[in-house]
């Protein structure tokens, strides 16, 4: 399986950010309407678990089956982590736009 | 909760998904349909719900595969293999070409030599009824003596049509030489020519271009081949063009598709059986019948029917024959498949192209040989090559490098080998396709590489080199060797060094082995050369008549005498391989006068003395004694033998009865000379003069080592004043008795071939490993050399090893070479004995090879600096 090396997608990075902020209920659901909550996006339930596969396949994440639950048949949860290398995949990223964003004149932004 | 999501979409969702995924990805959209449920409602619901798990279906969701969890190292490492795999061959460019050409190489020679097999055994399988065709020859037996022929009575097919419900049709074939067609004004005589009953296309399938398959029926037509037709008549239509033969015209009408290279039968055009007035009695032995059997009718059905068919005409058979009217003539037939007749036992009389299977076995060796060479070679370089690179398999295990990890790195290498070996091997071949066409005249079909056998080869080969490269990687991933490798210990006692020994042993056990068959095929030719064969072949130029008449003949030879540079000129009906024809003498033995099969020839009175051919007791024929003409007869030694005379001279000789001749004299004795190859052992003969009435085959003409340089178009001339009709054909007589041998020096050309490759292959493994040995034994060179080693020592102890190889490749080779070699000889009447020096000799030569090679290493070996290996601890 070939990567695309190191850097994030735009979608990726949004769904390591909601796996941050979600902490400990961080699985399939709960994060594609936490992104439809926060970000007005939404999203097919598929491309979430899609993403969620790619990042632990870089290593950003990882992740453990849930206890048996009530809803959903008894069916468990996936729960995801941030890994410490998908952390600092994540703040580099927020480190670099930061950067970039802190470098725009003001009189640039105004125009818009 | 009463309301589900829709089954069948559920149903769907199980069946496609992986195993391992489905609980989370069923979990999720469970969860989300039971929220739409009480958000939106039952419909709408169902609907999204069908929606998610369509968009689930994706390949990654589907794919049963269980790296999909795991930490992506492999996955990370596994597309580096590629680059590795690059890297390593650009460190090692050296090992690693010498990797890729001799496995190339090897293959592109055993490909090569099985096409040639599988196209030998593939002989007239291109006719579409080829399992139920047969040909009839017949088993004569006459005054005790039996004789195979290939040939059967012309009435036979008429008869088996008749007589035999199995047969659905029978044909048959009469070989008419190549006989002198006149096109206009322009006169050809070199196409081979049949004649062919009507039913010949419904036996054969050669694929007609144009005119109708029934041509042959009526007389005066002939079908030729495109290029024969287009030698004819250039670009204009040969349909319906007219050709003229001595005796008559024919018209073309029709033309098939040159015959292939895999048919026994060889012909340049058919021409229709009514043409011909041939008498179609039983008695008349000249026809090649073939039978095709009706669909599921029994072979042993046939056989004892058409026995039986012969017995019937028993007395037709022998109804001619009234000089002979006590013998009994037996005739039994020969059935044989058509597409056995190619490989089977030599029949006189036969036009079929034949091959000994004892060669077409010993090649099979060779095809075996030379997969194990390449495969060994490339196995052994890459154990050599991975064995340095111990260090990142040992990584690659402690990160918890599975088989599965492994698999990939094979299919990494096979694959890279893949990319490389296929072009090359296939540019490999090609080439060697061309060279084998125009150098030796070897004729492959093309088709027989897209073939059903030859695709098995290839398969098989693929499987062997699958299954190798998985030994290979099994002997690498010991853990012992990874701990130490990782470790930093890297010593030669381990155990990849010990199959790789053997592995090199056995390559240099096929060395041997092509350098002992090459030598003893060498030493065959030259005693075939050296052997006094009885004649003198040198300088000797033959003529072959056409007809015309004896005194045309005599004409035209007295014509040659004038010519300078001829030295002698006289007719035989001689011409090597051409004494089959045996005919029955009377002789007188001490049972009084017996019937005997004997081979005869005739010839000029100074034939004898013009082919160099010595008289041992007695006199030649001489034109003074009035008597010799028609009362004389030499005989060979071998004849005296057999007919128990100690002194022949003056001995009775009757015959060949039932022609002109009657009872004559022995006036001398001949040496035995070899009138056929040395294959066949010499035979009793009996020689008599020519007279008028026998016609004279062949002129002998010989000439003087110098002579004119437009002397042969001196001959023509001559010729052209004789027979102004026909172009003059003539030979050699030395180059014609080397085309007797000509499958052995293919056999030889090919082993030549071989054993080149072969000592390539192993030059190229021995100096791969000795470099090997070097970087391995580094460490202790450098430490016995601070002891105090003599450089001589060490030298010598880096060729031990190799003096070693060599002595267990010839305990390997030498039951092999006695085999193949005890086979081939068994192929010559006359041949060489095997000595012990047939199989010492290659392996010193062996042994030469390998100390050269190796001793480069060696001597690096032993010029060591211990500084430089040692200071690294």
């Amino acid at each position: 399986m070939v990567t695309k090396g190191n850097y994030l997608g735009e979608f990726e990075e949004l769904v390591l950010l909601s796996v941050a902020s979600l902490v400990d209920d961080a699985y399939g659901v709960s994060i594609m309407q936490y992104i439809e909550q926060e970000a007005g996006r939404k999203v097919n339930i598929s491309a979430v678990h899609e993403v969620l596969k790619r990042l632990q396949r870089k290593g950003y994440l990882k992740s453990k089956m849930g206890g048996a639950t009530q809803e959903r048949g008894g069916r468990r949860k996936r729960f995801f982590l941030l890994t410490v290398s998908g952390k600092k995949t994540l703040e580099d990223a927020m480190k670099l736009k930061l950067q970039l964003y802190k470098q725009v004149p003001d009189f640039s932004l105004k125009l818009t | 909760m009463n309301t589900r999501p829709p089954k069948w979409a559920d149903k769907f969702l199980v069946w496609y998904c992986n195993p391992d995924l489905l609980e989370e990805i069923q979990g999720d959209a469970h969860e989300l349909y039971f929220e739409r449920v009480t958000n939106c409602g039952k419909t709408v619901a169902d609907w999204r719900y069908i929606w998610d798990v369509i968009r689930f279906c994706r390949w990654s969701n589907v794919r049963r595969s269980d790296d999909e969890f795991r930490p992506g190292y492999f996955a990370v490492l596994w597309s580096l293999n590629f680059k590795i795999a690059f890297r390593n061959a650009f460190r090692n460019k050296l090992v690693f070409s010498v990797k890729m050409l001799g496995l190339s190489v090897c293959l592109a020679f055993a490909f090569v030599v099985s096409a040639f097999v599988i196209h030998e055994f593939t002989y007239d399988n291109f006719h579409r009824a080829h399992d139920r065709l047969f040909r009839v020859g017949s088993k004569v037996e006459i005054a005790g003596s039996a004789t195979s022929y290939a040939v059967s009575p012309l009435s036979l097919a008429d008869g088996i049509m008749e007589e035999i419900p199995e047969a659905e049709n029978a044909c048959r074939i009469m070989y008419t030489g190549r006989p002198v067609f006149t096109i206009e004004d322009k006169v050809f005589s070199s196409e081979v020519t049949l004649a062919a009953s009507s039913d010949f296309a419904k036996i054969f399938s050669f694929d007609f271009v144009s005119g109708s398959k029934d041509a042959l029926e009526e007389p005066n037509k002939i079908i030729v081949t495109e290029s024969t037709a287009a030698k004819f008549f250039g670009d204009a239509d040969p349909l319906q063009q007219m050709i003229d033969l001595p005796w008559t015209q024919l018209e073309v009408a029709a033309v098939i598709k040159d015959v292939p290279a895999n048919s026994h039968l060889k012909f340049d055009a058919l021409i229709s059986w009514n043409t011909f007035d041939f008498y179609d009695g039983w008695d008349n032995l000249n026809a090649y019948t073939y039978v095709a059997l009706k669909p599921g009718a029994e072979k042993d059905d046939f056989l004892s029917k058409i026995t039986k068919l012969l017995l019937d005409h028993q007395d037709e058979i022998e109804g001619n024959r009234e000089f002979a009217p006590g013998d009994k003539i037996k005739i039994s037939p020969i059935v044989e498949s058509i597409t056995d007749i190619h490989l089977s036992e030599y029949r006189d009389e036969d036009i079929a192209e034949k091959r000994s299977k004892t060669n077409i076995y010993i090649l099979i060796i060779v095809v075996i040989l030379f997969f194990a060479t390449g495969l060994i070679n490339f196995l052994n370089l890459s154990l050599a090559e991975q064995t340095t690179n111990f260090r990142r398999i040992g990584i690659l295990q402690v990160f918890g490098g599975a088989s599965a990890d492994h698999g990939k790195l094979i299919l990494t290498n096979i694959l890279i080998t893949v990319f490389i070996i296929g072009p090359l091997t296939t540019l490999m071949i090609y080439a060697s396709l061309i060279a084998a066409e125009s150098y030796f005249s070897l004729y492959i079909d093309k088709n027989v590489f897209t073939s059903m056998p030859f695709i098995l080869v290839a398969g098989a080969f693929v499987l062997a080199f699958i299954f190798s490269t998985r030994i290979n990687l099994f002997i690498l991933s010991r853990s012992n060797d990874i701990i130490n490798a990782l470790k930093g210990k890297f010593n030669s006692r381990q155990n990849g060094f010990q199959v790789r020994e053997l592995l090199v042993a056995t390559q240099l056990s096929f060395s041997i082995i092509m350098i002992a068959i090459i030598v003893i095929i060498v030493d065959q030719f030259q005693f075939m050369n050296s052997v006094d064969r009885g004649f003198d072949d040198k300088n000797t130029i033959v003529i072959k008549m056409r007809g015309g008449s004896f005194s045309d003949a005599e004409t035209f030879q007295e014509s040659l005498r004038k010519l300078s540079g001829v030295k002698k000129v006289d007719g035989s009906s001689f011409y090597l391989d051409n004494i089959e024809t045996k005919e029955l003498f009377e002789v007188e033995t001490a049972e009084g006068r017996k019937k005997m099969l004997v081979a005869y020839m005739n010839c000029g009175y100074e034939y004898l003395d013009a082919i160099g051919i010595k008289i041992t007791k007695g006199r030649n024929f001489n034109k003074d004694h009035g008597k010799d003409n028609f009362g004389a007869y030499i005989i060979n030694e071998s004849a005296a033998k057999e007919f128990g005379w100690k002194d022949p001279v003056g001995r009775k000789i009757w015959g060949p009865l039932g022609t002109d001749r009657d009872e004559g004299e022995v006036i001398g004795v001949i040496r035995d000379f070899n009138f056929a190859s040395l294959h066949n052992e010499i035979e009793p003969l009996i020689i008599f003069p020519i007279a008028e009435g026998w016609g004279i085959e062949y002129v002998y003409v010989k000439v003087n080592p110098i002579r004119p340089s437009n002397f042969i178009s001196q001959i023509e001339a001559e010729y052209k004043k004789a027979y102004s009709n026909f172009p003059m054909e003539w030979e050699y007589l030395d180059s014609k008795y080397k085309s007797l041998y000509k499958e052995d020096y293919e056999i030889k050309e090919i082993f030549q071939v071989g054993l080149v490759i072969s000592i390539f292959v192993s030059c190229l493994g021995i100096f791969s490993i000795s470099a090997f040995l070097v970087i391995a034994r580094a460490k202790e060179m450098g430490i016995r050399k601070v002891i105090g080693a003599h450089p001589l020592h060490l030298f010598a102890l880096h060729m031990k090893r190799f003096i070693k190889f060599i002595f267990i490749s010839f305990l390997i080779a030498s039951p092999a070479i006695y085999y193949l070699s005890q086979h081939w000889l068994s192929n010559f009447a006359y041949h060489i004995e095997l000595t012990a020096w047939y199989f010492i000799a290659p392996a010193l030569i062996t042994l030469v090879i390998v100390l050269i090679t190796s001793g480069y290493h060696g001597i690096k070996n032993s010029r060591v600096n211990p500084v430089d290996i040692l200071k690294y601890e």
